[in-house]
């Protein structure tokens, strides 16, 4: 499970991301509060999102400089490593919603 | 290579083994996977290359039969204000014709060619359950079958394929046609989550030794994603179904604004379900010109990790995109802006397999036979289909091109380019392979050049009518709108298209002809085990596979597969049987049995599609028949299940011995109801959505949940049934004399445990006055309620069924495999019950 969860690290931490933010929309228009507040909320956790996606890219890269154990392996770091650029991409495009004055 | 199993990869170098094969074997492994030999063994079969060929050709009748709808929906489209069908009949041809499309062609297509494909692919005999794909087949072929006569009848459901309340409501839509919809697809989801689980385990846990995750065939890839979508997808539409058809039967409001309702909650459920299902679609078909473009262009495809990764973005992405089908319900803009972000991020993963398509094209030496047209015909339309999809993801084109013949256009060049175009790719390129003689390549290019064009001239006009205002789903339209010609140019060519189909029709009744040669060979000289040698039995020994394209880097496969001289060159203890691996590294792990057709499976399918069929004409008492009929029927197929006998260990070839029995992770069952219980949570989850929706909807006509005093002994004994049930098994499988009886009464106590505490919620839920008709809170909570009921239900069905199994003598210490599923499913359904009667109890509480 945890070679899964490595492999699709970064699609995984897209979905968390996209699922918060539209939790957090959703929370947002259910209170009626302070649009403000709710912004700075999705972009603190989008910046938890893009930590968490940095440190899935370190920990591929890092697993890659030792000689993997196998070709498995590797293959599954160099897709976590894909994966994860990929998912960052995808928080930051996600994110400048939220920069975007309404 | 590390090993994943404590499997010794040396043993590897052993294979190709050099001793002859004894006298007989191929004989025997012959005998063993015969064929149908009287009528009846015809629809019992339970063979892939059977059940595989049948499902293919039940979803391309599907395909035949919804063109015949569009053929006539065009023809009254044809010219403006005329009469050729009824506004009635043109809504209930428009509603099946997507309705069949979707869900009787797209889907069941797909999962087709996986059950017809795989099995040869990962080197393995059959899927591990064919009596489930058998099943899953004929529920969807009778069903589809008597949902599709509905027409005749004037009986079809007329509210567009995707339902919308309040259309769909019975003030609205009083007649059953709606019903017909609704529990009509029931089958069809049932049949599309047993293919899924099929794929999923047949993909993991079936592969050729070796066969690691890097050197998994790319369209086994493909389907293990697409499997995986329908895991995640599908319990949102089972959902939706339920609740709009408990709203039209019993008046439970989820629906209704009146009392706290939203139609809204249905476009979220189905769109949840609906635009996945779009790529649910159109992954399998990739995964398949992954593999067709490679083989016609003779060179490997490029960017194979990257075309992995793409898939699995798109798989991950594509449940973001579902609310950009609701642009213009007056969602909250910041929503709609996360939604339209996300569904041009969806382009970008359907991007990079383009240009590995493209790359691999121009890599390697392009044939221009009748699968690689329809390979890059097929390319490009997806591409334009594609660029039109990035238009309507931006949010004022949408408000524009919403509802017009645009998105009508936009659709079709999707899903006929992402997913038609590939399948008639396949079916030309895989065909050779399943009948073992190519069709015609000189009717192929006509047809492929009547279709591409057919669709051109079809759809292209579409994108004009759709910008100069012409709506969607209209049965006519006034002339002088200069829509005329467009209409009329769409007409012709959905008649070209429909000619296409015809010579095909023909062409593949021509090749399957009972009579004649019949030695393809690898026509096309793909590089993937499906085109060594094979038999029913698949491969006759099953390889040691080092490279992604195992017939072009291990040519020795050619002469040694076939030889035997690799694992399980017979049938060793002279039953069906194939090697179960592990799901990373592929080392082989035991031995599994494989049944042999009965006819069980054919009678619950049977009367499973007859329970949802006659539920819709509203005959409950033959309808209730029969959905005991079926659940007798498949508890006499489980009753037949988890039998082990013979040797513990058995040799597999090379010296290797495989143990015959696991239990737990390791086994094919725990993984399949690990599954199942997925898609069960999903449903919960999707449930507990629609409770917090409805009330951030109305919360003020919320009432307080009934009184926290009851609340411990429900927890009490969800906890007991949940705690007991795995306990059993722990003292089952400690193998004390007594350990077979004390786990079967402990595991009856469990799921009576469960009983009580649901009887215990439902009756304080009834007790504080909240009646499910009254409100979308009382409809939300007895649906909850009424879902862990099932759930208890069942579990009540399994302990008498394991102190059944304890009193026959089928409960051992040695064999707890049937005994771990029970206390997975009861301790899955004590977390369940907590779970939900926490969320109802607790949110938002007493003062609400």
């Amino acid at each position: 499970m945890r070679f899964w969860v490595l492999m699709t690290g970064g699609l995984l931490i897209w979905a968390a991301h996209f699922l918060g933010l539209y939790l957090l929309a959703s929370a947002a228009d259910v209170a009626r509060g302070d649009a403000g507040a709710w912004n700075l909320a999705g972009l603190i956790f989008s910046l938890v999102c893009l930590l968490g996606v940095v440190v899935l890219c370190w920990r591929g890269v890092a697993g890659l400089r030792v000689p993997p154990a196998d070709e498995t392996r590797a293959f599954g770091l160099r897709l976590a490593i894909a994966g994860g650029v990929l998912g960052g991409i995808g928080v930051v495009f996600q994110s400048l919603v939220l920069l975007t004055p309404a | 290579m590390s090993s994943e199993t404590g499997f010794d990869p040396e043993l590897y170098k052993r294979f190709p083994t050099q001793e002859p094969r004894p006298e007989g074997e191929l004989e025997k492994l012959e005998e063993v996977w015969c064929g149908p030999r009287k009528p009846w063994e015809w629809i019992t079969a339970i063979n892939n290359n059977y059940i595989g060929v049948y499902y293919v050709g039940a979803a391309m009748l599907f395909f035949v039969l919804a063109g015949v709808l569009a053929l006539l929906m065009r023809t009254q489209l044809a010219l403006p204000m005329t009469g050729f069908l009824a506004q009635e009949t043109y809504n209930q041809i428009f509603t099946m014709h997507g309705t069949v499309m979707m869900f009787l062609f797209a889907v069941p297509a797909v999962e087709a060619l996986g059950v017809l494909l795989l099995p040869q692919m990962l080197g393995a005999r059959d899927l591990p359950f064919p009596r489930l794909s058998a099943y899953a087949f004929w529920a969807y072929l009778i069903g589809g079958l008597c949902f599709f006569a509905s027409l005749f009848f004037g009986l079809a459901p007329d509210g567009g394929w995707y339902m919308y309340p309040p259309l769909t409501s019975t003030a609205y839509s009083p007649g059953i046609n709606a019903d017909f919809w609704l529990l009509g697809i029931g089958f069809i989801e049932i049949s599309a989550i047993a293919g899924a689980i099929e794929i999923i385990v047949g993909v993991l846990k079936t592969r050729a030794p070796g066969m690691t995750l890097d050197k998994l065939p790319i369209f086994a890839w493909a389907m293990l994603i697409f499997a995986c979508m329908i895991i995640i997808a599908f319990p949102s539409i089972i959902l939706s179904t339920l609740l709009l058809e408990l709203e039209r039967a019993l008046g439970w409001p989820f629906f209704d604004p009146a009392k706290g309702g939203d139609p809204m909650l249905w476009q979220h459920l189905f769109w949840f379900f609906g635009h996945p299902e779009v790529y649910i679609i159109f992954l399998p078909a990739a995964g398949a010109m992954s593999t067709i473009i490679p083989a016609i262009a003779q060179t490997k495809l490029v960017g194979y990790r990257l075309v992995v990764l793409a898939m699995l973005a798109t798989g991950f992405i594509s449940f973001g995109v579902w609310a950009h089908h609701m642009f213009t319900t007056g969602m909250p803009q910041i929503s709609i802006n996360y939604f339209s972000a996300a569904s041009m991020a969806v382009s970008v993963p359907a991007g990079v397999q383009v240009f590995a398509w493209i790359a691999t094209l121009a890599a390697g030496r392009m044939r221009f036979n009748t699968p690689g047209l329809f390979a890059v015909g097929g390319l490009v339309i997806f591409v334009m289909g594609g660029l039109t999809g990035v238009m309507v993801a931006m949010v004022p084109f949408d408000w524009q091109a919403h509802d017009s013949y645009f998105i009508v256009a936009h659709l079709h060049y999707v899903l006929i380019g992402g997913m038609v175009f590939p399948l008639f790719a396949a079916i030309y390129y895989w065909t050779p392979m399943s009948s073992r003689r190519p069709l015609s390549e000189r009717w192929g290019k006509w047809i492929f050049w009547l279709m591409f064009v057919g669709h051109n001239l079809t759809f292209m006009p579409m994108h004009l009518t759709g910008l100069m205002g012409m709506p969607r789903r209209v049965y006519t339209y006034l002339p002088d709108r200069g829509w005329e010609l467009p209409n009329m140019i769409s007409t012709v060519g959905s008649f070209l298209f429909g000619l296409a189909v015809l010579l095909w029709m023909i062409d593949m009744i021509r090749n399957f002809r009972p009579f004649g040669e019949k030695d393809a060979g690898n026509v096309f000289g793909g590089p993937g085990l499906e085109w060594l040698p094979s038999g029913r039995y698949s491969l006759r020994s099953i390889p040691v596979i080092r490279s992604l394209y195992p017939v072009w880097d291990q040519p020795d496969l050619a002469r040694d597969v076939p030889a035997g001289r690799y694992f399980l060159p017979g049938a060793p203890r002279g039953q069906r049987e194939t090697i179960v691996t592990s799901p990373i590294n592929a080392e082989p792990q035991y031995l599994q049995r494989m049944p042999r057709p009965s006819s069980w499976y054919v009678w619950g399918a049977i009367f499973t599609a007859g329970f949802f069929l006659i539920l819709t004409i509203q005959a409950y008492a033959v309808s209730v028949v029969s959905g005991i009929l079926a659940v007798f029927c498949i508890l006499k197929w489980c009753w037949s299940l988890d039998r082990p006998s013979g040797p513990a260990t058995v040799a597999v070839g090379g010296g290797v011995r495989l143990p015959t029995y696991v239990s737990g992770p390791s086994s094919h069952g725990w993984w399949a109801m690990v599954i199942t219980l997925i898609v069960a949570g999903m449903v919960a989850i999707m449930a507990c959505f629609s409770y917090i929706f409805l009330w951030s909807r109305r919360p003020d006509l919320w009432q307080a949940p009934p009184d926290l005093a009851s609340l411990p002994l429900t927890l009490g004994l969800l906890a007991a049934a949940g705690v007991g049930g795995w306990m059993a098994q722990g003292v089952l499988k400690r193998g004390q004399p007594r350990s077979a009886a004390l786990s079967a009464v402990l595991m009856l106590a469990a799921t009576l445990a469960a009983g009580g505490a649901f009887a215990n919620e439902a009756a304080a839920w009834w007790g504080s006055g909240l009646r499910p008709d009254a409100s979308s809170q009382g409809a939300t909570v007895y649906a909850l309620l009424a879902w862990q009921g099932t759930f208890v239900g069942i579990a009540l069905l399994m302990g008498p069924f394991a102190v059944l199994r304890w009193l026959f003598g089928h409960l051992s210490p040695r064999h707890p495999a049937t005994f771990e599923l029970i206390a997975l499913f009861v301790a899955f359904t004590a977390v369940q019950g907590t779970a939900t009667s926490l969320l109802v109890r607790l949110f938002p509480g007493a003062g609400a």
